[in-house]
């Protein structure tokens, strides 16, 4: 399992400042989220001619990209209108397809039947445009896709390059049990975030209710050889880029 | 036989649009007129009601005489004469009228833009860019001087590659070409295309342009369309040293 570094510990910083603290941080991967954080490949001085030649100057690879979520509406005017959506999302992926990406993670809409349908539809739409890449479906607190019976409903319907993103700090905020979720749906997770919290507050790992060394066993039990992005948010326990080594050599250690 | 020479597209390199005559034949223009004359609000035979009429577009792209003035005319062969053979997907130009204004106060666009930029109202989804590689506006109605001529920034091609080699497509809201043009001591001006019907205007994909003011009597009559590659996803965020990379035609 490779570590992967988030810019959410750092989300001022613009790509080349992100890169340069990933490395000091010790990671060869790193991941961008769309919207967000400055580090976003589309900010208003950032070419993907120049984003690539950052990550080239620096030698780190991006692992995966957070791209804009499956709503099936209109950004601007909530309309239910899933072809529009998708030719958002698809904007999103030709982008990290030119980042050299080839694994994407999205989230769905509101907890509605509607939005169910228009995720389903649309993910598969999506897989049968573009060939060879991963989209990871990503729980969250009141999205679509917030816990294990979302998932159950969905992933049976989605074809095999459909994965799930396990997100530690969602399932925690919404008190899910995450051991039995990742148990249940081992065979089809293709990310995981990790991040440690106590109630919705982050913390240290190892200082919050994330059980990560079960969650490490689960995995490995699974055959799980994708990534492991940590994420941290607020850090207020330390300096952000000493904290974000002390929780890479803590990982580390477990792995 | 080609159909461009060597100078059309030496020409084109350097301003970024080339204008070609005789590019229908008369029965592909008089076709294409009655398929928008069945749409408009106006009396064909009086021209006092085509002041301010509309609609703007009276007839679909698929509507077959349309249609055939891209798929039965040169006028395919020409942008892949650019191109590159083969490399280009085909699409059918829209109608895009301009109704005379019924006064004479006729000025050049103050500024221009460039297409695929999201507005609320334009069909491009927010937070993307509809890129294409060559457009090609279709006069079937004669466009005189003041007559809302389609109107470019000659050199724009140029200064929009190399805006975009460390700006993010997104960074130009609107399109708009004050953005692009910004700090320039000598920003492009403004030229309207005139000509009768029949006459085609290639223009570059990142080309500002702008339609403009009608204070002529006939209404403006162009079918708009916008080619693009075939591998398009895969380079539409390429923005390589030499902009004609991808136009295998005239590189």
């Amino acid at each position: 399992m490779d570590l992967v570094c988030s810019p959410t510990v750092c989300p001022n910083l613009q790509l080349p400042a992100f890169l340069d603290f990933a490395t000091r941080a010790g990671f060869s991967r790193v991941e961008l989220f769309r919207a967000y954080t400055e580090s976003t490949p589309v900010h208003p001085d950032l070419s993907v001619r120049t984003a690539r030649q950052h990550f080239d100057a620096t030698g780190i690879q991006l692992a995966t990209f957070n791209i804009r979520n499956l709503t099936g509406r209109k950004a601007d005017s909530d309309e239910r209108n899933l072809q529009y959506n998708l030719r958002q999302l698809e904007w999103d992926i030709h982008l990290g397809r030119a980042l050299q990406v080839h694994t994407f993670n999205l989230k769905g809409g509101d907890r509605t039947d509607e939005a169910l349908e228009d995720l389903v539809e649309g993910v598969n739409e999506l897989l049968e445009r573009i060939p060879n890449v991963t989209l990871n479906l990503g729980n969250h607190q009141g999205n679509r896709l917030e816990n294990l019976s979302d998932f159950q409903t969905i992933m049976p319907q989605l074809g095999e390059r459909a994965k799930i993103l396990l997100d530690t700090g969602h399932l925690l905020t919404t008190g899910q049990d995450i051991l039995q979720f990742a148990t249940t749906l081992a065979a089809r997770i293709g990310l995981v975030h990790l991040r440690d919290q106590q109630g919705e507050k982050p913390v240290p790992f190892g200082k919050g209710e994330l059980p990560l060394e079960d969650l490490l066993d689960v995995l490995k039990q699974a055959d799980y050889n994708g990534c492991l992005v940590i994420e941290l948010e607020g850090v207020d326990w330390a300096d952000p880029l000493d904290a974000t080594v002390a929780t890479r050599q803590y990982i580390e250690h477990l792995l | 036989m080609p159909h461009l020479s060597d100078a059309d597209k030496t020409f084109f390199k350097g301003n970024g649009y080339l204008v070609k005559h005789d590019a229908l034949s008369a029965d592909q223009i008089s076709a294409a007129q009655n398929a928008i004359w069945e749409g408009l609000d106006a009396d064909r035979n009086d021209p006092q009601t085509w002041i301010n009429a509309g609609p703007r577009t009276p007839v679909p792209s698929s509507h077959p005489a349309i249609g055939a003035t891209m798929q039965e005319s040169p006028i395919f062969a020409m942008a892949e004469e650019l191109v590159g053979k083969n490399q280009l997907k085909s699409s059918n130009p829209g109608p895009n009228l301009v109704f005379p204004c019924g006064d004479d106060e006729w000025s050049l666009p103050q500024h221009g833009h460039l297409d695929g930029y999201y507005t609320p109202t334009n069909g491009v989804p927010e937070g993307t860019v509809g890129s294409f590689h060559v457009g090609a506006t279709i006069y079937v109605e004669h466009i005189e001087p003041h007559g809302a001529g389609f109107t470019v920034w000659p050199g724009s091609h140029k200064i929009a590659h190399e805006f975009f080699k460390t700006h993010s497509l997104l960074s130009i809201k609107g399109g708009t070409s004050q953005t692009l043009f910004a700090g320039l001591d000598n920003p492009p001006r403004a030229m309207e295309v005139t000509g009768p019907p029949g006459t085609v205007c290639f223009w570059h994909g990142q080309m500002v342009h702008s339609g403009s003011k009608n204070c002529a009597r006939n209404i403006r009559m162009a079918l708009i369309a916008r080619l693009a590659r075939k591998d398009l996803n895969d380079i539409r965020f390429a923005s390589p040293d030499d902009m004609w990379t991808y136009w295998e035609g005239i590189n």
